[in-house]
């Protein structure tokens, strides 16, 4: 930076740049999501930015810029081990020169270490995505690459005197790293799923097999086998060994979250959980649940391959054992009516982690001033009413019922009721892209909020995702890429009502992309809001988008303009998790309030 | 193509040679990612430009990535923590403001602790 100037500046532009700094206070989420033709740009130089620390001393208000950038190239060191820590721990870790010579420990620190490098090299691939084509060939790219391959290299070196020192031979298994983590930008894909499905269970004997290796038991195969009854009953047989084999695979796979509580700010999408990448410390904790629930349901098959009817004895221990698995006490399910069928969808849904999660995480998660006792409560209700619903097989008809919802989608038409609970779906290309978007309904909800953030998930302010969960005035919008494998980015739009009778109106918020995708987001923007938009039109609605995300993408649709509407906030469930409709509307909402929200409307 | 040509034209340094005993060096931990890349001050200098042109756009994502790029590459200056507020601000990651906010008041105290004392 080349800012010259004189070491006593005149008071006319001391005053200036007083002005620019609250300028650039004045830039906060609220005013950047909605800014108007006239609204102020964001001043920088480095005197502005000096000026505005409240804790720097006089020396640093009369500094020149001179004098500061002399004071920053000699500050350098100590300003990154300041600032480097934020985006990624300092690597203290030494990689071994010579693996063959090195303990187990040092190679393990010296893995750490190139997995920390490999992220440096990933930020720099995602740096050079936002920069110019001239400064893109300017960089040595092929160095770049180079270092990758050189760390690729030196990891598998690792990894495999690794391997000789724990005694086990190289896997055969595809390439996998130990770091839940995704280094090349276009070649992105998530981790190797292993939890169990049930198309890895074609026949009984496959299904009966993996009972046993999950139990760590080889004669249960065989019991199971000799249990098998004859004909046409074989098919629901074969059903309900496979879920009891799903059960067992989730109950010895997944955390104990009494214990390891909100911990998924590290395990941050569906990929993660799908390959059960969590970290040694969440897993060590959780292992004596795992075990007892080993124990328990090894006894439990026992038991139900040893009654007369075993086909009905495995579907009720299921049913029975996944409510106590998802965190349900004894005594809670008495009046239930869980179903078979219910539970073993719930199962390939992969909805046992979120309801686990949820109702072990959700209690602990509702602090703050915001939350009484009484919020807790309900929510402790709420999850298990939940669960249930889910048991039921009926959680879409039990969101529905939910008299708050009721309210809150009273101004509708039954018409435009319908098509809001339908699923839009849109398509488009984007160069050699195919991007698609789709509504969450049902067990989508559950896993939608694992796409980007965290903003919040079932295991990260558990709370947060009860908004979605519970308020049927909620939606999310899920994006696909053909070329990657998770959902690619979601955004929330909402159904909000008006004051004095008129026409609700559909509010698109942000968008949040899954931390691996690094393919076209510009045109995931456009495709979303031309979901929402679509969606407006159908309902006959205007449409506002919340977000500064959506500036410019909607150029070629005609009809956009920035304004403001009034809102009409209806009581929640539980809570509501927004920042785009003003203060107060993040939490418990328990009495209809009004607003005015901001942001670019589309006027079908 | 005569000599005379190659004079009008130097050849420019290209982007794709590498140096395979710096990727070594690197891989080993003996080197940082700067010097393994051998990039230059006026190539900083360029980033650092776009930065600054991509948060006065208010194209905050991209400001985000261009900022982490360069605290990745070891070129750290203070008012990269105030530019990362107001990008996380506007992606409303307040957590990730907080902290930015925080390690911007402490930059500028350590940037101020360099400065001379009779500076007025």
């Amino acid at each position: 930076m080349t800012v010259v100037g004189p070491k006593n500046r005149p008071m006319a532009e001391l005053t200036a740049l007083k002005e620019q700094l609250q300028q650039l206070e004045g830039v906060t989420a609220k005013s950047v999501s909605a800014p108007g033709p006239e609204a102020p740009l964001p001043k920088l130089d480095l005197k502005s930015q000096a000026a505005g620390q409240e804790d720097a001393g006089p020396r640093i208000q009369n500094a020149s810029a001179v004098e500061l950038e002399a004071a920053i190239a000699k500050a350098k060191p100590q300003l990154l081990a300041q600032l480097r820590p934020i985006i990624q721990q300092l690597e203290d870790a030494k990689i071994p020169a010579d693996p063959a010579k090195a303990t187990l420990a040092e190679l393990t620190a010296g893995a750490d270490a190139i997995y920390f490098r490999r992220k440096d090299i990933d930020n720099v691939y995602r740096m050079l995505r936002a920069l110019p084509p001239e400064i893109q060939k300017a960089f040595p790219m092929a160095q770049l690459e180079a270092l990758e391959k050189a760390l690729k290299t030196k990891q598998e070196e690792l990894e495999e005197v690794e391997d000789k020192l724990k005694g086990s031979a190289p896997s055969n298994a595809p390439a996998q790293s130990s770091m839940p983590y995704n280094f090349k930008p276009q070649e992105v894909k998530p981790s190797v799923p292993v939890l169990l499905r049930p198309e890895a269970m074609p026949t009984l004997d496959s299904a009966a097999q993996k009972l046993g290796d999950l139990l760590s038991d080889p004669g249960l195969a065989g019991a199971v086998l000799a249990a098998a009854p004859a004909g046409a009953a074989g098919e629901a047989y074969l059903n309900a060994i496979r879920s009891a084999a799903m059960l067992v695979d989730y109950a010895t796979g997944t955390l104990d979250y009494t214990k390891v509580g909100e911990n998924g700010w590290g395990i941050k999408d569906r990929g993660a959980h799908q390959a059960r990448a969590y970290g040694y410390g969440d897993k060590n904790t959780s292992a004596p649940r795992q075990d007892g629930s080993r124990q328990a349901l090894h006894a439990a098959i026992q038991e139900a391959l040893g009654d007369k009817a075993p086909t009905k004895a495995l579907e009720r221990m299921v049913t029975d054992r996944f409510l106590l698995e998802v965190g349900i006490p004894k005594g809670v399910a008495q009046d239930w009516k869980p179903t078979f069928a219910a539970v073993t969808q719930a199962l390939k849904d992969e909805l046992f982690v979120p309801l686990r999660a949820i109702n072990e995480c959700l209690e602990r998660s509702m602090v703050g001033y915001a939350y009484q006792q009484t919020d807790r409560a309900k929510g402790k209700q709420i999850s298990a009413d939940m669960t249930r619903a889910v048991s039921e097989g009926r959680f879409e008809e039990w969101r529905r019922s939910l008299p708050e919802n009721v309210v809150q989608l009273q101004a509708l038409s039954d018409p435009q009721r319908q098509i809001f609970f339908d699923s839009l779906k849109t398509q488009a290309e984007f160069g050699s892209r195919k991007i698609s978007t789709r509504e969450g309904v049902g067990p989508d909800l559950f896993w939608a909020t694992k796409t980007g953030g965290p903003s919040h998930g079932f295991d990260v302010m558990t709370r947060c995702v009860m908004a979605l969960l519970t308020n049927l005035r909620t939606k999310v919008i899920q994006v696909d890429d053909a070329s990657f494998a998770l959902p690619a980015a979601r955004a929330y739009l909402k159904l909000i009502d008006r004051p004095d009778g008129q026409k609700p109106l559909l509010a698109l918020e942000g968008v949040q992309f899954d931390f691996g995708y690094f393919g076209d987001k510009g045109g995931v923007k456009t495709q979303i809001f031309t979901h929402a938009a679509q969606k407006a039109k159908e309902m006959g609605l205007e449409l506002i988008a919340l977000s500064f995300d959506y500036h410019g993408v909607g150029g070629a649709m005609g009809g956009i303009k920035e304004g403001q509407r009034s809102a009409l906030i209806h009581p929640v469930v539980l809570l509501e998790a927004s920042d785009y409709m003003g203060n107060g509307h993040d939490g418990p909402i328990r009495a209809p309030d009004k607003t005015t929200l901001r942001g670019l409307i589309y006027s079908p | 193509m005569g000599i005379h040509q190659l004079d009008l034209h130097p050849k420019k340094p290209s982007n794709r040679s590498t140096d395979a005993g710096r990727a070594a060096a690197y891989a080993k931990g003996q080197s940082d990612l700067f010097t393994a890349l051998a990039l230059d001050e006026d190539l900083l200098e360029l980033i650092r430009g776009q930065a600054r042109a991509l948060y006065q756009t208010q194209r905050y994502d991209e400001c985000k990535d261009v900022i982490l790029g360069l605290l990745t590459l070891g070129d750290a200056r203070p008012e990269y923590a105030n530019m990362m507020v107001t990008c996380a601000e506007a992606a409303q990651d307040f957590m990730a403001a907080a902290d930015w906010r925080a390690a911007a008041a402490g930059s500028w105290m350590t940037v101020e602790a360099q400065l001379p004392l009779e500076t007025k």
